[in-house]
């Protein structure tokens, strides 16, 4: 009986999924050809031909191992990102958002940094020191789906994300087209990067590396 | 001849309707679906287990590792309840899409 598996392994190549499933991909595959080549024989071919005609079922090995990973993976990898990034990292963006927004309406005044920049600084202490709690549900969120190291912490920060894509794009389209005060509107950019993306990344963070990392060294524990 | 593209949206339908009936492995599903459509549809491993992957994926087949009377181990597939749910309006569409090609062409099923 020829090796079907050896032949499947040289004409794919390695399938980049966990060694046990590729090894079952390869063995359920090389069954199949083994069907293949028996039933040719039976039919009265000879057995080299019979090997043959059973491989000629794989045209395009790289393309077939392609078509099996995407199979296995493509989507599952989707929807962890999804689970794991994404939905934990929009929500608390929302909620901290939402969250400012109800400071401003009770009337909390924001902290104002006289700068001689064109731009006032604005440091929102009460929302910056509640961040930590955001910051901590979206990596636990993150963790919760499976998410790794990285997607925690991802999903923990996602708000200064969201605050360093959305506005500052357009002060800096800003910067390029103001004639007015050039330099200090470059000032004035750089403290609104700290105060808006900087500063709540790190107050976020607080929140996110308990999350991300207290309760592995648990586990490793109970292991050891 | 019919169309690659035909024979890619019939393909989910093929091989569920097979497994409906009862659990077969890759190779027996291929040959059922040969055989009951006369060779119009034929599944090479090429075509068949991505197919199959991205259907058990999907939770509309599970497949199984069983060892054969012979003593040779093979995944078996088996149609699971969402499979079922799934196949039933897929019958009806393909019934609905034959039956628009009647009028239009005078084209039947078998």
């Amino acid at each position: 009986m020829p090796d079907f598996e050896q032949a499947l392994k040289a004409r794919l190549g390695p399938l980049e999924l966990a060694p046990q499933v590729a090894d079952e991909v390869f063995a359920e595959l090389a069954e199949h050809l083994e069907d293949l080549y028996k039933s040719h024989l039976a039919a009265g071919i000879v057995s080299e031909e019979a090997e043959l005609r059973a491989l000629r079922e794989i045209p395009d090995g790289a393309e077939l191992a392609r078509k099996i990973h995407r199979a296995k993976r493509g989507e599952e990898t989707m929807n962890n990102r999804t689970k794991q990034i994404w939905m934990p990292g929009l929500v608390t963006s929302g909620l901290a958002t939402c969250l400012l927004a109800i400071f401003e309406n009770l009337g909390m005044k924001p902290a104002v940094l006289s700068t001689r920049a064109a731009i006032p600084t604005l440091f929102y202490l009460p929302w910056l020191l509640s961040l930590p709690v955001f910051g901590f549900v979206g990596a636990y969120w993150s963790r919760r789906a499976g998410g790794g190291t990285g997607a925690r912490i991802i999903a923990g920060v996602f708000t200064s994300f969201i605050y360093l894509a959305l506005p500052f794009p357009l002060w800096s389209l800003a910067l390029v087209v103001d004639p007015r005060t050039p330099r200090m509107a470059v000032l004035g950019w750089f403290w609104c990067l700290l105060n808006w993306a900087v500063l709540p990344c790190l107050a976020l963070l607080v929140g996110a590396l308990p999350a991300t990392f207290i309760g592995s060294e648990r586990k490793q524990q109970i292991l050891a | 001849m019919i169309a690659s593209v035909m024979k890619r949206g019939s393909g989910e339908l093929a091989i569920l309707t097979v497994l409906a009936e009862e659990r077969l492995h890759g190779y027996e599903i291929a040959k059922r679906i040969e055989q009951q459509t006369a060779g119009v549809l034929r599944f090479n491993l090429a075509s068949l287990y991505p197919l199959l992957y991205t259907m058990e994926k999907r939770g509309w087949v599970k497949g199984t590792w069983e060892i054969a009377a012979s003593g040779r181990r093979r995944r078996c597939y088996r149609l699971t309840p969402a499979g079922r749910k799934h196949l039933a309006p897929l019958r009806q569409e393909w019934a609905k899409f034959f039956r628009a090609l009647h009028r239009l062409a005078g084209v039947a099923h078998a």
